[in-house]
């Protein structure tokens, strides 16, 4: 260390602080100055690579997930679609008549007709589902028997 | 240990030459620059298995900022203080993940053993001390007492006046030298 003429230090604090850049001097040396300048300078040239590429290519990771969730967006879209296209379209086929019908040649009777015996459908439809029997107090003797007969049957046969 | 006049005009050179685009410059810069940078953060505590890494990444900043280099102090003042910036930040990374000293001072086996050690401790004790210094108070004790560095100079490259200068490092010899007992 230069001398100072204008604040001497005290002598105690200069010479720790000899010892302590003695210390340092020591452990600077470990330090491979041309590796440094060369990573330094690696560095350096990446960056400046990096800075000289275009907008889009410098950001192309942000390009590629936007293209992405484009893509996958687009593709929920169409299927989201298409789906409510099915659903839409499945009921009419349902209800639709299984020949064409033009209102304008019925007659007014006709047409009463028809939409009564359409709306009956679902009642009928309904009657066809419910079971055919109520309770096993309505069954006269004979079918009693019979169906204890049937039961017994079943019972030996191990079906149940 | 203060870099002379004439190193001075060519670091000035080689700034502008790398500026211009000549890697060679910032080769040379980086040569002329990175032990006396390691010495100095060694100074201040820096860990031996950082070192190198903090003088790369240190000078990596210089050279990235180089156009608000304004020339009031000299290239390697300059980039000492941007040095000391960095170990204060990274101190506090190495809080978070408590960075263990591996290397442990060894003493010189033919000096005076009590003596060494009483040195040892000073160093030691003067470390500890400047790290409780306010971060101004510890540049500016620095550069002046291990640099050997003008007020003039250490006011450019920290943005104060030179009576701030001045005072900071009074201020800095005092506290030391409490500690120091």
């Amino acid at each position: 260390m230069d001398a100072m003429t204008d604040d001497e230090l005290p002598d105690e604090l200069a010479r720790a602080l000899e010892t302590l850049d003695e210390r340092a001097a020591k452990r600077a040396r470990a330090v491979d100055a041309s590796r440094v300048a060369r990573l330094v300078v690696e560095r350096l040239r990446r960056e400046s690579e990096q800075a000289q590429r275009p907008q889009w290519v410098r950001h192309w990771r942000a390009v590629a997930m936007a293209a992405a969730a484009a893509v996958v967006l687009a593709a929920v879209g169409v299927a989201l679609f298409r789906i409510q296209a099915h659903r839409g379209a499945a009921p009419v086929a349902s209800t639709a008549l299984p020949v064409e019908l033009d209102p304008q040649t019925l007659a007014e009777g006709q047409g009463e007709a028809l939409l009564k015996a359409v709306e009956e459908i679902p009642a009928a439809a309904a009657q066809e589902t419910e079971p055919a029997i109520g309770s096993v107090e309505e069954l006269n003797e004979q079918e009693l028997q019979t169906l204890l007969h049937d039961m017994e049957q079943l019972d030996s046969g191990g079906a149940l | 240990m203060r870099a002379p006049a004439t190193a001075e005009r060519a670091d000035t050179e080689l700034i502008a030459r790398y500026l211009r685009g000549e890697e060679q410059a910032a080769t040379e810069l980086v040569e002329r620059h990175a032990v006396p940078l390691a010495r100095f953060l060694a100074v201040q505590g820096a860990p031996e298995a950082e070192l190198e890494d903090l003088v790369q990444d240190a000078l990596f900043r210089a050279f990235r900022s180089l156009g608000t280099f304004r020339g009031g102090a000299s290239f390697r003042t300059w980039l000492l203080t941007i040095g000391s910036n960095l170990l204060k930040d990274r101190r506090r990374q190495w809080k978070r993940r408590q960075v263990i000293e591996l290397v442990p001072e060894v003493a010189d086996p033919q000096a005076d053993p009590a003596g060494e050690a009483d040195a040892s401790w000073a160093a030691s004790r003067l470390q500890e001390g400047l790290a409780r210094l306010a971060r101004l108070q510890r540049e500016v004790f620095l550069l002046r007492a291990q640099q050997a560095l003008a007020y003039a100079d250490i006011a450019a490259a920290l943005d104060i006046t030179e009576g701030a200068a001045r005072v900071h490092y009074h201020h800095a010899v005092k506290r030391l030298k409490a500690w120091m007992r």
